[in-house]
């Protein structure tokens, strides 16, 4: 079985984000980057599979500029297979553009299984796995919790507003995962040696995209004034009921 | 042509909140624009409930061969949409920020080769296209984003938009047909899993009581759930939580768990780490309680006790139980 995994690389979640002078663009400098959470997740459940098969073939896709090949090489070494950089120099913003251009690149392998993670914590549009399979007319599980493979099917769960919807497609699918009940593995030093010697294939692609949006600003939400302490014990739980009740009026 | 298509959501019987949100939105631009904006339900519905949609100055209202259905299909909901695509040209279209919405709305868009937009907090019509505002990086960051005159796919940020009422205006019900044009290739719903018991989701409930490591055992979450009860409120939970495996994921607040805004979010036990806050910030009031008056949480709350959660929490259910 081939799977592919597409991720992407983002700022580390704890980062703080400085929106450069241009009010366009965040401050690059002090920032670390690290392989989208959800994706990892993702990338979990395809490691998973193949610790039980070891004939399963993971090839990891990831669109983006130069830096991304250090997340390449950690997803490596977590056990991946081989690697493929679409690489760009140019901020690519409309999703469709971004879907357009991975899908084609899928389109060169045959793989019984995609994942993706459901999104990105950088720009959080929660659109490109999806489009995906419209555009390669490969079926789709957005939001999946998690899954299972019998023969030629694939079992999958989204948890969505207090239920859970168990799908079932054919395969070849597409799933876009949530973050999932399995722990993440972290490469140890001799696995990141060894992810060296594992391919990485770059390929550069035409970016005379036609832009369809304008990115106007970027400015900070409102701050939240710091609040006030009521008190250091159980005395206090009278007085907070009283602000939560009569002033507030939201209990 | 070149007007609006809002895409409406029922649910036994009942229009979902979100999309009264959508309602409200679209009837703005179409104000606003002159435009018509037509309006097509999803899901199980009758037409003689119409009272709920009535003030939104809808032109028209199309049923697809859904309303008789309680569950959710892509390539249904897919087809029924591209038909009203082919129909209207609509340069807008407006989904809510639901499950399905979240779903089917990425799958619109590729199929028409149109940009979505999701997660909007606002959206103003301008002389030559929209100027659409969202949330990045989980609401550290907000962007402008302006689109020309090109048709596009909008998703609404859910539970974000009050809901505004206009003066009522004649509407019609129309019957779609449902003729395949979109790639048929979705997976199918085959099982609908209810929850064990009846319980309060974290982004529809209006009060939220979460929990922390300061927990410090499972069983102890017994406090959070009757408090919760009390207030009836929805449990939350932080991610410490949730992988020590205490909580389902379902309840998780924060980065990788669902981003709530309620009108009361209590957070106990909970230190208010970045990946937290980024889920809970935009709460109407939030509480915190807390051991330590130096916990990040305490930066955010607007109203905090400094104290043993152990000795709190059980003087806070008695004195709301008085
Ligand atoms: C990629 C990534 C994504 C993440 N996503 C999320 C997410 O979605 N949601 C999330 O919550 N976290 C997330 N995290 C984790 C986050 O960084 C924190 O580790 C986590 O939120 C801490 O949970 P906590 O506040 O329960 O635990 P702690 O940070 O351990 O805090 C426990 C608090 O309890 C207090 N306490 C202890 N005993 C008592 C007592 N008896 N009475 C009162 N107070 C007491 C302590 O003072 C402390 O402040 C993410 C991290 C990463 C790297």
């Amino acid at each position: 079985m081939n799977i592919a995994v597409c991720v992407k690389q983002v700022p580390d979640t704890a980062s703080q984000l400085i929106i450069s002078g241009d009010n366009k663009s965040i401050d690059e400098s002090g920032i670390k980057y690290e392989i989208n959470p959800f994706d990892e997740y993702a990338l979990e459940e395809a490691l998973r599979l193949k610790d039980k098969d070891e004939t399963i073939k993971i090839t990891i896709i990831s669109l983006g500029p130069e830096r991304v090949k250090q997340s390449l090489t950690k997803t490596l070494a977590m056990g991946a297979d081989e690697a493929i950089h679409i690489e760009t120099n140019e901020v690519i913003d409309d999703c469709i553009n971004i879907a357009t251009i991975i899908a084609n690149e899928i389109k060169k392998n045959q793989y019984d299984l995609i994942l993706f993670g459901k999104k990105s914590v950088d720009q959080d549009n929660n659109q490109v796995g999806i489009m995906i399979g419209e555009i390669n007319k490969i079926s789709c599980i957005s939001n999946c919790s998690e899954f299972k493979i019998e023969g030629k099917k694939i079992i999958a769960n989204r948890e969505v507003e207090g239920i859970v919807e168990v799908f079932e497609s054919e395969l070849p699918a597409i799933i876009t995962h949530e973050k999932g009940r399995n722990e993440l593995r972290y490469p140890s030093l001799k696995d990141l040696m060894a992810a060296k010697k594992k391919p990485i294939n770059t390929i550069k692609v035409e970016t005379n995209i036609d832009k369809r949006s304008e990115l106007l600003k970027l400015e900070y939400p409102e701050k939240r004034e710091e609040g006030v302490i009521i008190g250091e014990d159980k005395s206090s739980v009278t007085e907070l009921i009283r602000i939560l009740k009569e002033e507030k009026k939201i209990i | 042509m070149g007007g609006i298509l809002s895409i409406i959501e029922a649910k036994n019987k009942e229009i979902k909140n979100s999309s009264l949100e959508v309602l409200s939105e679209s009837q703005k631009i179409a104000n606003t624009k002159d435009l018509e904006n037509n309006v097509v339900i999803l899901g199980e519905y009758e037409e003689n409930n119409s009272n709920q949609i009535n003030e939104f100055g809808i032109n028209k209202v199309l049923l697809g061969a859904t309303n008789k259905i309680e569950n959710y299909s892509p390539d249904l909901y897919k087809n029924i949409i591209l038909n009203l695509i082919e129909k209207f040209e609509p340069e807008i279209i407006i989904f809510s920020g639901s499950a399905i919405g979240k779903d089917i709305s990425p799958r619109i868009a590729a199929n028409m080769n149109y940009n979505l937009v999701t997660e909007c907090i606002e959206i103003k019509v301008e002389e030559n296209g929209y100027e659409i505002k969202r949330p990045i990086y989980a609401g550290k960051i907000i962007q402008t984003l302006k689109f020309n005159n090109n048709p596009i796919v909008l998703s609404l940020k859910s539970n974000y938009f009050s809901i505004n009422k206009v003066e009522q205006k004649d509407f019609s019900f129309e019957q779609v047909n449902n003729e395949e044009i979109g790639n048929i290739i979705s997976p199918v719903l085959k099982e609908i899993i209810q929850p064990q018991k009846e319980t309060l989701d974290v982004s529809e409930a209006s009060i939220i009581v979460a929990g922390g490591r300061g927990i410090k055992e499972p069983e102890n979450f017994k406090l959070i759930e009757e408090l919760a009860d009390v207030l009836n409120a929805a449990v939350g939970a932080s991610r410490a939580v949730v992988d020590a495996g205490w909580r389902p994921h379902s309840e998780q607040v924060g980065q990788t768990g669902k981003i709530v805004s309620p009108n009361l979010y209590i957070a106990i036990g909970i230190s208010g780490a970045i990946q937290h806050q980024v889920g809970m910030i935009n709460s109407k009031c939030i509480v915190a309680i807390n051991k330590d008056k130096n916990a990040p949480i305490f930066k955010f709350a607007d109203y905090g006790i400094v104290g043993d959660l152990f000795e709190i929490i059980p003087e806070l259910i008695s004195e709301l139980k008085k």
